[in-house]
């Protein structure tokens, strides 16, 4: 009996201790991105296929602009573009030494670029797709669990902060069909300015 | 005068058009025992490349296409990604046997993983057994023909400046499909290949490979 309620007892404590940790940390993460104006980063993709021995990088640069603008491009292996902003989500691809339109993929895109947005932002809480689970520590990270129809294809996506920014470090989104996808940023600019044009010109 | 020019310039325009997009018809082959092109892997070998795929109902789309072959057992892997690299289908054909793993709707309709991987295995796999013909084409290229099922012919063929070509003819002997592979390769890999489908539905494909092992 005294040791069921020592168990208890040292369980409530590193409950109650993490509770009070996972507040405070999601406050600063929220700190965090509210104090985002502008942000600009490159990022490297690696996609773990696998059929495949080594990943697939590709390389790219993206900027966002609260609340809502964000230009996230791919420069290498296949040029594309995706452009959010006030009037919607435009895809392009590179063809032909030029940017076409791909409007059947453009109002999808909207949906995933709506769901990068309140990652920047910070926004976690009443997501109709995901279910988030704060993992705090010296290396902090959110763990989102796909809610029903989602779940088809992606098994999880964990968010890697960073512990002295507490801005997104890495994303590594894993698929149902043991693909995996490690997005990571590098070259942070915060708080530069941004030309609104980066937002509305291929 | 100007008027019957612009009715000829639109004239000889839609007959270069036309031309340029027709394949040629089968003709019969100057047999003899030539040696086949060599389009095809003969070990099993892993790809990534870049894919454009053009039809009228749905114009250009491009898209990052992964696959592993194993020539000797007749299995394909292919994973079709978007160019963000989001997984859009992935499937496995083992001979005749299609295993679909994962698709992403509106792909998983209108049998396009059917025909997606029936497309692969044509630009990627050897046609099974030995040929039927060997021979010299109309141009006088190294050219084999493979019968297979349901009459369709499979055609190998060596081209100018150091193409090949492979052709699929119908039960008809019309050209049902037809892949362009162009030089220089690399690890056995073309630095381009463009197929075309003509019959039942008209689209192309270009396929320009990134990696390759």
């Amino acid at each position: 009996m005294k040791n069921i309620l020592r168990f208890m007892t040292a369980a409530f404590v590193i409950m109650s201790f993490t509770n009070v940790l996972l507040a405070s940390d999601l406050e600063k993460l929220k700190k965090a991105a509210a104090d985002i104006r502008t942000l600009s980063a490159d990022f490297i993709q690696e996609k773990h296929l696998k059929i495949l021995v080594k990943p697939i990088v590709s390389k790219g640069k993206i900027y966002f602009k609260a609340p809502r603008d964000i230009r996230w491009e791919y420069m290498t292996p296949v040029k594309s573009l995706t452009l959010m902003n006030m009037s919607g989500a435009r895809v392009y691809i590179w063809s032909e030494g030029k940017w076409l339109l791909d409007r059947a993929q453009s109002s999808a895109r909207g949906i995933v670029m709506d769901e990068i947005n309140n990652w920047f932002a910070g926004r976690f809480e009443g997501n109709p797709a995901f279910e988030y689970r704060f993992q705090p520590g010296p290396a902090p990270q959110i763990i989102m669990t796909p809610r029903e129809g989602v779940d088809k294809f992606i098994s999880r996506i964990v968010l890697k902060l960073s512990a002295r920014t507490y801005r997104i470090a890495s994303v590594e989104i894993y698929e149902i069909a043991e693909n995996m996808t490690r997005i990571t940023f590098r070259n942070e600019k915060v708080n530069t300015d941004i030309s609104d044009s980066i937002f509305t010109k291929p | 005068m100007k008027v019957v020019l612009r009715r000829y310039y639109y004239f000889f325009f839609l007959f270069f058009l036309w031309t340029g997009c027709a394949a040629t018809p089968y003709r019969p082959l100057q047999l003899q025992n030539a040696a086949c092109p060599e389009i095809f892997p003969a070990h099993s070998f892993e790809a990534v490349q870049e894919i454009e795929i053009k039809s009228a109902a749905s114009g250009k789309n491009k898209f990052i296409g992964a696959v592993k072959v194993d020539p000797a057992s007749d299995v394909i892997h292919a994973v079709l990604m978007s160019t963000e690299g989001v997984v859009l289908l992935e499937a496995e054909l083992n001979e005749a046997t299609l295993r679909v793993i994962s698709v992403v709707p509106p792909l998983d309709k209108n049998y396009f993983v059917t025909n997606l991987m029936a497309d692969v295995a044509f630009v990627m796999l050897k046609p099974k057994g030995e040929p039927s013909e060997k021979g010299l084409n109309e141009d006088g290229m190294a050219c084999c023909r493979w019968r297979g099922d349901s009459g369709l012919l499979t055609e190998a063929a060596a081209a100018k400046d150091g193409m090949m070509r492979l052709r699929h003819y119908d039960a008809q002997l019309r050209v049902a499909k037809e892949a362009w592979y162009a030089p220089p390769y690399k690890n056995n890999m073309p630095a381009k290949i463009r197929m075309q489908s003509f019959r039942p539905v008209k689209y192309s494909i270009e396929i320009i490979p990134l990696e390759a092992e």
